[in-house]
């Protein structure tokens, strides 16, 4: 047998090495050696030495030492739950706790990283509300229940944990959104009463603290999504990987209404400029986005680069054969994760209804932008400050657009003559008496067509331009909508509205200075605000909220009317009043069909809070423990468990040591 | 197995090393000296404690059928109607047995030194030509890990040299367990006696179990502790290797003067852990260094050891 040059090296090194070991351990210094008569005596004289040598000392020490570790350890396994920030309070004695489970649209992102796997948010609400039920003491009382467009009860009072468990893993994602408002109050309204009322939220949504804290009874939230962990800080801004379709408008082209423009509004949440694609599909069946969005039905592709923000993309000749419009915005980089697919979405519908030629002199502002786009019948001509000479286009430009009201934003030049015209941000010089800061404002004519519908309680407003107090208001027909209200009770208008000699609407508001914008009174506003200036006697169209109530006028107030609900088959509608009325979450088209053939069709768009461009801007306010993500996906072991691993394996070694010093 | 007398004859020399004639000549002077203390009334004979038929009035006790009547009091019957029977503290020869051990630890001395178990070996023969003298019965009980061979008992100062042989014979060997060479000792000593144990004590087990059982059988224990101071004086100090005489056991330690100051508190614990033992069975415990001279560790025994009260 031949070795190997190396192994031979190798083997020689080794065995050079034992000889110089074994050398070494010949050479080594010799101990004299003397005799004693009693070896017992001096191995006792040794021992007590060693006790009080510093080794020893230190051992003792370390002993001590071991035994802290093992008492804190021990300590650990009993209160990890009480000094985890991760976790809610247990609760100390026996409680009543709602479990309420957000199971909207939005909780089906797959945007939660679990072990380099994106994992949808609803697996893992279900995994934090698994974990938290496993915690609690067997006396705790869970009600589970989920919510989305309306709230339903899995398992009620009294049920055991594997019937918990077993309705938890049995909830899946729907397709609409969660008034997470209505859905705390009536969860409140279920456990108030019962011992140790409470309600945990697992949800990826958030309301302002002061709605959270107006509920009865305590309320804890467990969140989760891109945005929950440690470091999540709600007063920060986030910018999410998310493209959106927020508005979607289809507007027939005048000489040829088969032919038209569809106007998407895209909102690029990455910060960046990204470049992406829209999908354009069109079909005359359909109601989901499921529904449209096949091969056949794919009517264009369009590239677009899209700044960061809301962009608005008109694409033009579109064919208007086909009564239902999907578009649907994706990403062209495949490095870009779009976090939340559920609202890339927008949904049209081509409509034979008049437009509103609108004229919008003023700065970009996407708020308006979407709150005039969400009304579906604003033709839009919009100018900058500097570009608007009324007098130029009293002449030429309205012959030629034939605009039906005009809206001047930030703009001090007067209005066209006879046109209706909406003034806001207002010139403090000009048309205004003084500033008001952090104001209330208040409804002062409800019944005012622009005002149905409105509120502006819990706006915020940071300054308001109070408007001249009005004199004869009967003789102007000019009436007062709403006043703002200053320490020691004075009030000043801040919205007017005129009827002479053309309607006309002010406003001492600022887009910029309210988070009114916010709010879902502005489209309510904005619709109303046109309709009233255009002299309509119905509010516009408006898409349809997911989750909230909602009524549709019916254009025959009685008969045989048909509802379909996206994804659903055709059943009788309910109507109240002349109004088509209900509720839905599913996301879609929804259409109400009579038997003479009359129909009416609606879009859905998500409420202002389930929309992650809300969330960014208003924050979860309410979140008191965000949670820490996630390491593991499931685990049987309990969490105290590896602090009693750790004081065993202590406990083990202290006693080792004891052996070992016993023997000495 | 138990050990049976040795005979006299088959017993080897006198070491001429350890019992040359100045020895036999200061043990006479030892002797003289002794007999003077004993007559000054500093010392007196030993008597034995039995309780017999001898001259000297002990005791009254009451009379029981089969008693003598003879030894009834009939003075104390004719003065007060008492029946009590007289009774005398008999007189016998004493028996000294001196147990000499002869463990390994014994043999360990300082250089050029003599050794703890010579000592012991002379103390041990000075100390029996006094008791031969005063007409005791003399016996020599080497031990280790068990009684060895007891010498005959002999009685008279003709017998001295019968004692010194069966000190010659006396070699350093195995360990010390006392309190089985006690037992062997008193199964084959039915009577009892001053036993004079002669040690180093080094007894892993102890001492106490081994005293008890003597004072339960009647004995009169006298530890003799041997030691030699000189080795608590270690000059040379450093890395050692301590081994252990009887178990050859190895310790290595870095010798330091700390580390002799403890054992020096040790060893004074020991000794006074030894006396205490001995206080419980009434007995008496000398520390004797085997650096003093035999004849001045023979008159400490005198003296403060009551060897002839």
């Amino acid at each position: 047998m031949n070795l190997s040059g190396d192994l031979y090296d190798w083997l020689l090194r080794a065995l050079a090495a034992l000889a110089a070991l074994v050398l070494l351990y010949l050479l080594r210094p010799r101990r004299r050696q003397v005799e004693v008569p009693f070896g017992g005596l001096w191995r006792q004289v040794l021992g007590a030495a060693q006790a009080r040598s510093l080794g020893r000392r230190w051992q003792r020490l370390l002993s001590f030492l071991i035994f802290l570790v093992i008492l804190a350890l021990l300590l650990g396994s009993q209160l990890h739950d009480l000094l985890d920030p991760t976790l809610p309070v247990r609760p100390p004695r026996r409680g009543s706790t709602v479990l309420l489970l957000d199971r909207s649209a939005s909780m089906a992102t797959r945007d939660v990283v679990v072990q380099g796997v994106a994992t949808a948010r609803l697996d893992e609400a279900k995994q934090r509300a698994r974990e938290w039920l496993e915690r609690q003491p067997t006396d705790e009382d869970v009600l589970l229940a989920v919510a989305s467009g309306s709230l339903e009860v899995r398992a009620g009072w009294g049920s055991d944990r594997a019937a918990l468990l077993q309705a938890l893993d049995q909830v899946d994602a729907s397709q609409g959104g969660l008034d997470l408002n209505r859905a705390l109050h009536s969860t409140a309204q279920m456990v108030q009463g019962r011992p140790g009322p409470r309600v945990l939220v697992v949800s990826d949504g958030g309301l302002p603290l002061q709605e959270v804290e107006a509920q009865p009874v305590p309320v804890q939230w467990l969140w989760v999504g891109p945005l929950a962990g440690p470091s999540f800080d709600p007063k920060q801004a986030y910018h999410l990987d998310n493209l959106a379709v927020e508005q979607a408008a289809i507007r027939a082209q005048a000489d040829d209404p088969d032919r038209g423009t569809l106007t998407v509004q895209v909102r690029n949440d990455t910060g960046k400029p990204v470049p992406a694609r829209l999908a354009i599909f069109a079909a005359d069946r359909g109601q989901t986005p499921a529904e449209l969005a096949r091969d056949r039905n794919l009517r264009r592709l369009v590239d677009v680069e899209l700044p960061a923000g809301a962009t608005t993309v008109q694409v033009a000749d579109l064919d208007l054969v086909d009564a239902r419009v999907a578009v649907r915005v994706e990403p062209s980089q495949p490095s870009l994760v779009d976090r939340a697919r559920w609202d890339d979405w927008g949904l049209a519908v081509v409509a034979a209804q008049r437009r509103l030629k609108v004229l919008w002199v003023g700065e970009e502002n996407h708020y308006l932008g979407a709150a005039l786009a969400a009304t579906g019948r604003v033709e839009l001509q919009r100018l900058a400050p500097g570009d608007y000479q009324p007098a130029a286009w009293r002449a030429a430009d309205r012959a030629r657009h034939g605009v039906d009201l005009a809206i001047l934003d930030g703009v001090s030049a007067e209005p066209p003559d006879g046109v209706p015209s909406w003034r806001l941000g207002l010139d403090l010089a000009r048309d205004a008496t003084q500033l008001a800061h952090n104001p209330e404002v208040l409804v002062r004519t409800a019944d005012h067509p622009t005002m149905r519908g409105v509120s502006f309680q819990d706006t915020n407003f940071d300054v308001v331009r109070l408007l001249p107090a009005l004199g004869n208001a009967s003789g102007t027909g000019q009436v007062v909508l709403a006043a703002a209200t200053q320490g020691g009770g004075r009030s000043a208008p801040v919205m007017v509205a005129s009827e002479t000699p053309v309607r006309r609407l002010t406003w001492g508001i600022d887009l910029a200075e309210t988070d009114l914008v916010g709010r879902y009174a502005l489209p309510i506003l904005v619709s109303n605000a046109l309709a009233w200036l255009a002299g309509e006697d119905q509010p516009l169209l408006q898409p349809l909220e997911l989750g909230r109530p909602w009524a549709v006028d019916a254009p025959i107030p009685s008969g045989d009317w048909q509802y379909r609900e996206p994804g659903q088959p055709p059943r009788p509608a309910r109507l109240s009043a002349g109004q088509f009325v209900g509720l839905s979450e599913a996301f879609g088209l929804h259409q109400w069909i009579h038997a003479s053939g009359e129909t009416v069709v609606r879009p859905t768009c998500l409420p202002a809070s389930e929309r992650p461009a809300a969330l960014q801007r208003q924050g979860p306010a309410v979140v008191d423990r965000p949670a820490a993500p996630p390491t593991e996906t499931h685990s049987n072991w309990p969490n105290y468990m590896p602090y009693l691993a750790a004081a065993l394996a202590a406990l083990l070694l202290e006693w080792t040591a004891y052996l070992r010093r016993r023997t000495v | 197995m138990a050990a049976q007398p040795s005979d006299d004859h088959a017993s080897p020399q006198v070491r001429s090393d350890l019992f040359d004639p100045s020895f036999l000549g200061r043990v006479e002077q030892l002797a003289l000296l002794a007999r003077r203390m004993a007559t000054s009334g500093a010392q007196a004979h030993r008597r034995s404690k039995k309780i017999g038929s001898g001259l000297e009035f002990a005791e009254h006790r009451d009379y029981s059928a089969g008693d003598d009547m003879a030894q009834l009091d009939w003075a104390l019957l004719a003065r007060s109607d008492q029946v009590q029977i007289r009774e005398y503290e008999e007189e016998e020869d004493l028996s000294v047995y001196f147990l000499v051990d002869h463990s390994q630890s014994m043999a360990v001395g300082a250089e050029g030194e003599i050794s703890l178990l010579d000592r012991a070996l002379q103390i041990a023969a000075a100390l029996g030509y006094i008791s031969l003298s005063n007409l005791d019965r003399v016996s020599v009980v080497p031990f280790a890990q068990g009684a060895g061979a007891p010498m005959r008992a002999v009685r008279g100062r003709g017998q001295f040299f019968a004692v010194l042989r069966a000190l010659s014979a006396v070699k350093p060997a195995g360990k010390t367990d006392i309190r089985k060479a006690i037992d062997d000792f008193v199964r084959h000593q039915p009577r009892p006696g001053l036993v004079v144990l002669i040690s180093d004590f080094f007894d892993p087990s102890g001492l106490g179990d081994a005293l008890r059982l003597l004072a339960y059988r009647g004995f009169e224990p006298m530890l003799l502790h041997l030691c030699d101071l000189q080795l608590l004086q270690a000059g040379a100090f450093g890395d050692v290797t301590l081994v252990d005489s009887e178990t050859g056991e190895l310790c290595e330690i870095t010798l330091t003067p700390a580390l002799m100051a403890d054992y020096r508190k040790a060893f004074e614990a020991f000794s006074a852990d030894l006396e205490r033992a001995a206080r419980q069975v009434a007995a008496r415990c000398l520390q004797l260094d085997v650096a003093v001279p035999f004849d001045e560790a023979v008159l400490k025994v005198f003296r403060q050891g009551g060897f002839l009260g």
